[in-house]
């Protein structure tokens, strides 16, 4: 034990040493203030990305640098900012604290929780900007990221550490898409961020209910910046929602991020850049709007396993308009990222549901991620989706058909009814692979095209009930034996001679 | 009058150097009149930061101690400021 003296000694140690501290800080003034940026005199010796502080303790961000003045992207309210208020330059880079705690979380731009949950404690912050990683550390990507999703899964499979585009137009499930993807990952070591750029508040409510009702918020974590925050929170958003994974990342796990949308994104980045008066080029985009994606969605990466392992794969969002894909953000962002699935208003309305145009969606790099169960059954159904296109289209206007084109056809439009799916209702790996293979045998073949999706709830109701172990060892094996497709067989038969 | 508009560069650039120059001299904020020695005391402490004659403002808002200013650098020495950095730890702690 210590005696009175040697504390009393400490305690003095401790003031006097604290008494001449002396910190030059750099301090400026504002000069004017516009719509969410703020142009600042002084802070000479201010830094790029630095984080400044308002006399009335609102933060920013330095964004420009020009000879005799510095522009301020305003992390708050602007309106309480005044003319010749003092600001305070931090010395720190744009930053967030990250932690285990973030986990079912929802946090906003800067990582301060928006839910009614306790403060995060941590000492480890991570910058919201960082340069992605080398390609010496990164390893191609071969493991695949379940979605849960039938049409997705066998046709245009995702890898962990892939970039997948999601695009359509308004209320075509690209969000649905997204959320079923993060109810799938539930027990299959993904932490997921869902990151919502001007989104509507309700719309955000609503994910986060669905995701709570899945138990999927356990793994997840929402970075929210919805449409009512200052612009620059918005701009913010996804680079802040990439640093929470990269911390993920760098402990080796799996992430999973979810960008919804860039589209909202890019409109918040061109706000700004107006504001500061930057150069406008086309439909009034600055100059480096391709550089704000490209930077973001190279940051997704599988890391080689010597250097730590662990992947971000980034599922991006994109709204197009009547469905017109060639525009100035779809094509930048189609051009970054390794495919995309594209979803139409046509489909939607039709019944097909997830309305994936499975013509024209495309995955780069996840085959070499699809398991060999999936790829057993997937390349028959890629082929019989062809044909039936190839088809489809003009064979509505001829009476007689050989019967050969009629096989075809008849295939094709069940594989079409087999392939859609209700949401929040996502199947393991072996469910898909016993749907599809029964698709691709031809079982369905007899079946009425209306009865389709009976048979499929009834054999989804067997597989569960019944053929827990088939389903169990598909999924576990990843690979589709003789033996296995014999006791297929035999549910199969068994379900379609039960409609 | 109309003035050439490289003319008109070098009379902004001669105002701004004349701003910064003017920005740039040392200024000592005190909550009171500080006499010669302890001007001279702080001449001393912080030889490195006052390197012209300093200018002596007098600010009761600050309560007690000085603050340096030269430029856009400032050194926070006085009571005002502690209370706030201690009001902002507080802050984050509740």
């Amino acid at each position: 034990m210590r005696s009175l003296d040697q504390y009393i000694k400490q305690i003095e140690k401790e003031i006097s040493g604290s008494s001449l501290t002396s910190k030059s800080k750099e301090i400026g003034t504002v000069l004017e203030v516009k719509d969410g940026v703020a142009i600042l005199e002084g802070l000479d010796n201010a830094f790029y990305g630095e984080i400044v502080e308002f006399k009335n303790g609102i933060k920013g961000f330095i964004i420009d640098l020009m000879e005799d003045s510095v522009g301020v992207v305003v992390l708050g309210d602007y309106l309480t900012i005044t003319a010749g208020m003092s600001v305070t330059g931090t010395g720190f880079i744009l930053s967030l604290p990250v932690s285990e705690q973030l986990l079912g979380r929802v946090v906003d731009s800067l990582g301060q929780p928006q839910d009614a949950g306790p403060k995060l404690r941590t000492t480890t912050y991570y910058p919201i900007e960082r340069i992605a990683a080398g390609v010496i550390y990164r390893y191609p990507v071969n493991v695949p990221l379940q979605t849960g999703i039938k049409a997705i899964d066998s046709l245009i499979p995702i890898g962990r550490g892939q970039r997948q585009l999601i695009i359509g137009d308004r209320v075509t499930g690209k969000t649905t898409i997204a959320i079923d993807t993060i109810i799938n990952q539930k027990g299959q070591n993904v932490i997921c961020v869902y990151c919502a750029i001007g989104q509507k508040n309700s719309t955000v409510a609503n994910v986060i209910d669905t995701l709570k009702s899945n138990d999927a918020m356990d793994y997840t974590i929402v970075v929210n910046a919805p449409a009512a925050d200052p612009v620059a929170m918005q701009y913010l958003a996804p680079y802040s929602a990439t640093a929470i994974a990269e911390y993920f990342l760098d402990q080796g796990k799996d992430v999973l991020v979810v960008y919804d949308d860039l589209t909202k994104h890019s409109w918040a980045y061109r706000q700004i850049s107006l504001i500061l008066r930057r150069p406008a080029g086309r439909e009034a985009y600055p100059g480096d709007i391709f550089y704000l994606h490209s930077r973001l969605l190279e940051r997704s990466c599988r890391i080689d396993k010597q250097f730590g392992g662990g992947s971000i794969t980034a599922l991006p969002i994109v709204e197009t308009l009547e469905g017109d894909v060639s525009g100035y953000i779809p094509t930048n962002i189609i051009s970054i990222t390794d495919g995309q699935i594209f979803l139409e208003t046509e489909l939607f309305n039709n019944g097909i549901r997830p309305a994936i145009n499975v013509g024209i969606s495309v995955s780069r790099v996840g085959g070499n991620a699809q398991t060999k169960a999936m790829k057993q059954v997937a390349g028959k159904l890629k082929l019989d989706l062809a044909q039936y296109r190839e088809l489809a289209a003009f064979s509505q206007f001829e009476s007689e058909l050989d019967s050969e084109t009629k096989q075809l056809l008849n295939r094709g439009s069940r594989v079409t009814q087999i392939l859609k799916q209700k949401k929040q209702n996502v199947y393991l790996l072996g469910e898909e692979v016993a749907v599809l293979w029964a698709a691709t045998k031809g079982y369905l073949d007899e079946i009425p095209v209306a009865k389709i999706d009976l048979f499929e709830a009834k054999l989804i109701q067997t597989l569960r009930l019944k053929g827990k172990d088939i389903v169990k060892k598909i999924t576990t094996s990843k690979l589709l034996d003789e033996e296995s497709e014999k006791q297929l067989e035999k549910i199969v038969k068994n379900t379609v001679s039960f409609l | 009058m109309k003035l050439t508009s490289r003319l008109k560069e070098d009379i902004k650039k001669y105002i701004l150097q004349r701003q910064k120059a003017q920005r740039d001299k040392v200024k000592i904020i005190a909550a009171y009149k500080l006499s010669q020695d302890e001007i001279d005391s702080l001449k001393k402490s912080f030889a490195s930061f006052i390197s012209s004659e300093p200018e002596v403002v007098i600010d009761p808002q600050i309560l007690a101690g000085v603050i340096l200013r030269k430029g856009s650098k400032v050194i926070d020495l006085s009571l005002t400021g502690k209370i706030n950095k201690l009001q902002n730890v507080l802050h984050e702690i509740a």
